[in-house]
């Protein structure tokens, strides 16, 4: 099955695209800019909500330091094996996912260092696919440089049920204020 | 300052949960500290980090959430420090060292910075995992507060002497002690920091 390449905006149900797989990984890729100063230093997430859109609660944000949520449905992979190149992998069970789970938000942002953070607009290259098991990729969203301009935390995808269906869609939303607008617009900042 | 150390990596290794922690100088209990008596732990109930929490002889503990320990930064303001402060750090594997020989982590970013005359300190936490303890040492009329990256606030009692904050399994516990030190020898010993 050949890879689709997602724009903007675009969404696939990955229940008719993927009718028998139950396991799903997401795969993030990027490249930052090397300088001779600070690292700009990318951090990939998925967060959980309900539907009222909000995180169920702040344990429901995967990342490098809290690898599993939404009852270990989501578990971040900070190696992962699957081929493809991805810095990271998170893998979702789609059959596991609690009933109260609606939409998965998958999101990078520039780790809020006080000391010279930076911003995406360094990374290039950024990418989110979706893997069956076997490694093999089924979509793909390549982020555009227009997306990270003047932002430093990008809700790159989602993961929503709609009429008993899981859809992927690929959405590139960047937050000004980084990790903290994402905090806050899913309601895990309090 | 020194170069970034290799074994301070961007990922920590893959697993299902967190990693287990064996050191034996991680140990929150008493077998490395042994506080005073009139500080015995007053509770073992899990303090959370909020805006007016006082971290004090009667609040000795707090924990950050996992969000809180490996976001952004800790910055912890030292106000009246005059230069008056020590800090002591010691990484996962084992390495010690103090505020002269602070390691860079995977981002080339000190693991910790001392701005000013110790009036404030940033500690990165991107790379939290790789620290196991970090511990500043403050001098009376000191006024110490942490701030995480969400905008939570913690003021530290004014009797605070030594502030501790340790990772484990990627939380970091924040632990208040009013204890002396004779010396900075006596200190070091104490608190077996024995390579610095």
């Amino acid at each position: 099955m050949p890879s689709q390449v997602l724009t903007k905006g675009a969404n696939v149900s990955l229940t008719k695209l993927m009718p028998t797989a139950s396991e799903i990984t997401i795969g993030f890729s990027w490249k930052v800019i090397e300088s001779a100063g600070f690292k700009t230093e990318v951090v990939p997430c998925a967060i959980a909500c309900g539907q009222d859109g909000k995180a169920v609660s702040p344990e429901h944000v995967a990342f490098f330091n809290q690898l599993e949520a939404a009852e270990g449905s989501v578990q971040y992979q900070s190696d992962g094996t699957l081929s493809g190149g991805d810095d990271e992998q998170i893998d979702i069970n789609l059959k596991s996912i609690p009933s109260n789970i609606t939409t998965i938000a998958f999101v990078l942002y520039v780790n809020p260092d006080l000391r010279d953070p930076g911003t995406l607009e360094s990374m290039r290259s950024g990418a989110v696919r979706v893997l069956d098991r076997a490694g093999n990729e089924v979509l793909r969203y390549d982020v555009t440089s227009s997306d990270t301009v003047g932002v430093s935390a990008l809700m790159v995808a989602e993961l929503y049920l709609r009429n008993g269906e899981w859809k992927f869609r690929a959405v590139g939303q960047g937050y000004t204020n980084g990790v903290k607008d994402v905090a806050e617009h899913y309601g895990y900042d309090k | 300052m020194s170069a970034p150390l290799s074994f301070i990596t961007r990922r920590p290794p893959r697993q299902s949960s967190a990693p287990a922690v064996t050191g034996a100088k991680l140990s929150l209990n008493a077998a490395v500290i042994k506080p005073p008596a009139e500080e015995k732990e007053k509770s073992t109930k899990r303090n959370r980090i909020g805006n007016g929490f006082v971290l004090d002889n009667d609040h000795r503990m707090v924990t950050l959430t996992k969000l809180q320990s490996a976001t952004g930064s800790l910055k912890i303001k030292f106000e009246n420090a005059g230069g008056l402060a020590d800090a002591l750090w010691e990484l996962h594997d084992g390495t010690q060292g103090d505020q002269k020989n602070i390691p860079l982590d995977a981002g080339k970013r000190p693991i910790f910075s001392i701005n000013g005359n110790f009036d404030e300190v940033i500690i990165g936490l991107r790379h939290v995992r790789a620290l196991r303890r970090l511990v500043f040492y403050t001098y009376p009329g000191v006024k110490v507060s942490i701030e995480t990256f969400d905008g939570q606030i913690l003021t530290c009692g004014d009797n605070l002497r030594l502030l501790s904050i340790y990772q484990l399994n990627g939380e970091l516990y924040l632990r208040y002690s009013g204890s002396q030190f004779a010396s900075r020898e006596a200190l070091t010993s104490t608190l077996a920091f024995n390579k610095v």
